[in-house]
């Protein structure tokens, strides 16, 4: 038996696989994952595997194997992806009536996988860039005749790229310039994939994708890059998979935690240009001052259902940063996550992302090939994609900026400028526990203020609770005025955040007697199931 | 009585249920006109956080307007 594998190899089973009542000797070989190579220390490395060829090469040279020695069973397992130090990298077990003919079967095996199989190496070394080995030097075998798939895995650096070497302002030169160019993705969602995609088919020489979440189904309709089979993967190390098929001559590196006030700086240094593709406010502020002080330019990209924001901030370190200002020279404070609507409740087409996330590669590869700042360095787009429109909106230093104002006060990231008080973790007067609600349930009219289609989306375990309730948009805002100052509302929304804001304005204009339940249907569900 | 073009942006839009309006205003500061929508539509954002667009330049909520000037509310973005 011959196997790709890309989990980690539970090497009892596969000998227990092999081993019968007629088997005097079990040879087994591990090629483990050293820490260095030809001097250099290698701090893990990755397997790609041409799949088709290597499955069919693989079972082959089995074949052969127990026709040219006395042996019984064999059993070999290639390991592809990312591996770290210790993990093995390639398991071979054979069984024979005898020791002799099952240590010269190993051996001849793992000498015919190292020589036959399309399976290539990158190490990544604790010091200086990482590299592919064994790829140039590794032998096919002609007799094989199959021409055609070792060129599909062999790049023609300038047949890959001879469409854009045509266009103006790009060329052999610009094309250079994008080989060396280092930019940061921040974040490999909705915005990040179809940016990452055009930074590395453009041919950008290294590329790091910061991303902590998971791959999860919400997010295949939208994140381009990811399929069912990266379920439950780190974003960023399936970014670079997929990365990597798509254009093998560049390189990708990743970051598996999140970005914060304490890595900001050493994460993005060395790298020319930095894109912002998160979701939330906290990182954009992080990364608005770390690129300003660190002197590189930031492409920061934002969505809310049909429309997009674009700007480009120019470091501290610019010529022309006077026309540029800084993200907080447009508001100066960092407003609370929850105070706008996110993905998650708000809603998102994949087409919408993928455009401004698309455009953000547009400002970076700008950037890199052209020498005035690209538009969006001087002017924020808001983008209405319902209806094809783009409004650019002037933009100047502030001089009043509490980072690129004439007297900052943030010279340096502090975490502690980070650290607001989020709205949700104050408890208003007004919000009211579902525990304490059913003590007290006869006093309230309950109201489901979600939109219709978060409704048709009720998580199953709530419905009981929503069942009979009457529903109101909550944008419905005149018929909420109407009901009046006496008999006591529950606002119930998904979350609990847009029924706080609700009832916050309700409270402000006089109605005392809106309430609103913490933590929504969410909370709800979960202390149901609790 | 000032007449001016509004246009609302991302969560103002959807609250607002409106692309633009013309609007008619007493307000002097660009801040007190927010504060009239605010109460309006029921917009849960402060000015505080809020930025402001005159005549497709980004503005100080603190400044004034004039009849027939073109305004643009931006809440800040943040999906992704």
């Amino acid at each position: 038996m011959f196997q790709i594998s890309s989990e980690p190899l539970d090497v009892r089973a596969l000998s227990a696989a092999i081993v019968g009542s007629s088997s005097g000797a079990l040879v087994t070989f591990e090629g483990w994952v050293r820490d260095e190579n030809e001097g250099q220390k290698v701090e893990s490395l990755e397997y790609q595997v041409y799949h088709a060829l290597a499955t069919s090469e693989g079972k082959k040279l089995l074949a052969e194997t127990l026709k040219k020695f006395d042996i019984h069973k064999i059993s070999a397992v290639h390991r592809e992806g990312h591996l770290a130090i210790g993990d093995i990298a390639v398991w071979i077990g054979v069984t024979a009536g005898h020791r002799g003919a099952a240590f010269d079967a190993c051996c001849y095996i793992i000498d015919e996988i190292k020589n036959r199989l399309p399976i290539w190496k990158k190490e990544h070394y604790t010091t200086g860039p990482s590299s592919w080995v064994y790829c140039s030097d590794h032998e096919h075998h002609d007799d094989h005749n199959d021409s055609h798939h070792q060129d599909s895995i062999k790049i023609d650096e300038s047949e890959y790229y001879c469409r854009q070497l045509e266009l103006p302002d790009v060329g052999i030169e610009g094309q250079q310039k994008l080989k060396e160019a280092k930019v940061v993705v921040v974040g490999a969602g909705g915005l990040g994939c179809p940016a990452l995609t055009y930074l590395a088919t453009a041919g950008v020489g290294e590329i790091k994708v910061i991303d902590h979440d998971t791959v999860t189904t919400s997010n295949l309709h939208r994140q381009s890059l990811f399929t069912s089979a990266n379920l439950g993967e780190n974003k960023a190390h399936a970014a670079k998979k997929r990365l990597l098929a798509m254009n093998p001559l560049i390189d990708v590196t990743t970051v598996s935690e999140a970005l914060s006030a304490e890595n900001a700086r050493s994460l993005i240094a060395g790298y020319d240009i930095v894109l912002d593709c998160t979701d939330n406010l906290k990182t954009k502020y992080i990364l608005n001052d770390t690129c300003y002080l660190s002197g590189a330019p930031l492409v920061l990209a934002g969505i809310h259902q049909w429309q997009g924001v674009l700007h480009t901030f120019l470091p501290k370190t610019s010529e022309t940063r006077e026309n540029s200002g800084c993200f907080r020279c447009l508001s100066q404070e960092m407003p609370a996550d929850d105070c706008v609507g996110s993905c998650i409740d708000s809603g998102v087409i994949g087409v919408i992302p993928g455009l401004v996330g698309g455009l953000q590669a547009l400002e970076a590869l700008r950037l890199i090939l052209t020498s005035s700042a690209p538009t969006s360095a001087t002017h924020s787009a808001l983008i209405d994609l319902r209806t094809l429109s783009v409004v650019k909106i002037k933009r100047k230093r502030n001089f009043a900026c509490p980072l690129c104002g004439d007297s900052p006060g943030i010279t340096d990231i502090w975490p502690e400028t980070y650290e607001i008080e989020s709205n949700s973790d104050s408890i208003a007067e007004f919000e009211i526990d579902y525990e304490d609600f059913r003590k007290q349930s006869n006093d309230f009219v309950a109201l489901d203020v979600r939109s219709l289609t978060q409704r048709s989306a009720t998580d199953a375990i709530t419905d009981g609770f929503t069942k009979d309730m009457r529903h109101i948009p909550q944008t419905d805002i005149e018929t909420f005025r109407a009901l009046g100052d006496e008999q006591k509302y529950l606002l119930v929304c998904q979350h609990g955040i847009s029924s706080r804001h609700l009832a916050a304005t309700l409270q402000a204009a006089g109605q005392s007697n809106f309430y609103s339940l913490i933590g929504g249907l969410t909370k709800v569900a979960q202390q149901s199931a609790n | 009585m000032k007449q001016v073009k509004i246009t609302y942006f991302a969560e103002l839009r959807e609250r607002s249920g409106l692309d633009s309006e013309s609007f008619s205003t007493d307000s002097n500061s660009l801040a007190d006109l927010y504060l009239e929508l605010k109460n309006k539509y029921a917009f849960t954002l402060d000015p505080a956080i809020t930025q402001v667009a005159l005549n497709n330049e980004f503005a100080s909520m603190d400044g004034s307007f004039e009849d027939g000037d073109e305004i643009v509310f931006i809440p800040p973005v943040a999906g992704g």
